[in-house]
């Protein structure tokens, strides 16, 4: 889900992709720490949901 | 020549603004980037009247840097014209205390050059300075809202003002508190941008942030338990001697390589003032304060392997209080001088969110 938002946010550019990313960790998501196979967390998954939606990003 | 710098010292603010005019003969300044002594009344509105037909923004100072010198009590400046800037367009938001939305802001500077489609596939060219007006102390919110409401960089750093003097920032002549100056500018060469912030991790152990007040800038607990003594175990030291470390060994959230410090402020009620907010959930590192001269020189000589038209240094007034106290203006000093170069002595910096204890720089090709 992390990496949907700054795929679909950065759309193609890898500057714009690596700030997303530093964006994210200053709201508090701690980007590489999350794995396709990390467990599910509620507390982290509505974040970054709503973190999608300021950014404008469907996730 | 696409950029002039230079360092005045006037008897007021119209002598400064007669001597800038006089240096600036024959030139042409699209943009007019300037940081004052907070000595200097109406410095903006002087230099206005110097240059009616620029572009002109600014912040008071602490202390001024303008290629090799550090100064006080004087105005650096930064002059650009259309060889390093093709166009620029400056805004200002007032009461940034009440978090404004700043979607509307932005959408307009984007309609300025031509929409979001034309900065995008010229991304390159196009970059933002933001100037705050430090005593709303809402950077953080500000720069999280900024960086939802457009893709655009923006660097930069907080007003500071010298002894008794005011903490202001500067616009088109007019002077503010409590606001942010916004600048976008189109570069006619391109930019770069890097931050270099001379703090190394001293700890590996990450510390989650379980409760924090962000907006009043107050921490009170890691990983469920009180900050104080989770910061204290992993220094190493007992929980009543901590505030002895609090300089030495700021907090930092690492973002893959690179380092975004948050500095402390003081003990206070059940927990400890930092000078930027720290939303739940995040992660950070305690840090070790290294050697700032040895790091920028490390972060310039491999960020800047040309010779940029001109370099913009917003270091942090902690920073140049610890050169000063080493004695080492000169040498610092002296990796700027190698650049047209101005900076001032920030009382935070900007770079994709806000930051302490960092030097955020932008440098114009």
């Amino acid at each position: 889900m992390i990496q949907t938002v700054i795929t679909q946010k950065a759309k193609g550019n890898v500057v714009i992709a690596n700030s997303i990313r530093t964006k994210m960790y200053l709201k508090g998501i701690a980007v590489d720490k999350f794995t396709t196979i990390s467990p599910d967390d509620p507390a982290v998954m509505k974040k970054v949901r709503e973190i999608a939606k300021e950014f404008g990003v469907i996730v | 020549m696409a950029i002039k710098t230079f360092s005045i010292k006037g008897t007021d603010s119209r002598d400064m603004a007669r001597q800038a005019q006089k240096a600036l003969a024959d030139f042409q300044p699209k943009l007019l980037l300037f940081f004052a002594s907070s000595n200097y009344e109406s410095p903006e509105a002087a230099l206005q009247e110097a240059f009616p037909n620029s572009e002109i923004i600014g912040s008071s100072s602490h202390s001024e840097y303008c290629n090799n010198d550090y100064t006080s009590g004087s105005v650096s400046i930064m002059a650009m014209d259309a060889g390093s800037v093709e166009d620029v367009y400056v805004q200002v938001v007032e009461n940034i205390g009440a978090e404004p939305d700043l979607r509307d802001v932005l959408d307009g500077m984007h309609s300025h050059f031509g929409g979001v489609d034309e900065i995008l596939m010229n991304f390159e060219r196009y970059v933002g300075i933001v100037l705050f007006e430090s005593s709303a102390k809402a950077e953080e919110v500000f720069m999280d809202r900024l960086g939802t409401a457009t893709d655009l960089l923006f660097v930069g750093g907080s007003s500071s003002a010298a002894d008794d003097g005011q903490s202001l920032v500067y616009a088109n002549g007019r002077s503010y508190t409590s606001a942010a100056v916004l600048a976008v500018l189109k570069t006619t060469n391109g930019y770069d941008v890097l931050k270099t912030q001379s703090a190394h991790i001293f700890s590996e152990r990450k510390l989650t942030v379980t409760k924090s007040d962000l907006r009043n800038r107050i921490l009170y607990e890691f990983d469920h338990r009180p900050c104080g003594e989770v910061y204290a175990e992993v220094l190493g030291v007992e929980e009543n001697e901590i505030q002895n470390y609090f300089v030495c060994n700021p907090l930092g959230v690492v973002a893959g390589d690179e380092i975004f410090v948050r500095t402390f402020n003081q003990i206070q009620d059940g927990g400890i003032t930092l000078h930027c907010g720290l939303p739940e959930g995040t992660e950070i590192n305690v840090l070790k304060i290294g050697n700032i001269v040895d790091d920028t020189q490390k972060a310039l000589d491999e960020a800047i392997p040309y010779q940029p038209a001109g370099v913009i240094n917003f270091n942090c007034l902690y920073r140049t209080l610890e050169i000063l106290n080493e004695n080492q203006v000169e040498p610092y000093c002296a990796l700027f001088g190698r650049y047209p170069s101005i900076g001032f002595s920030t009382n935070g910096e900007a770079f994709l969110g806000h930051i302490n204890e960092t030097s955020t720089i932008l440098v114009i090709k």
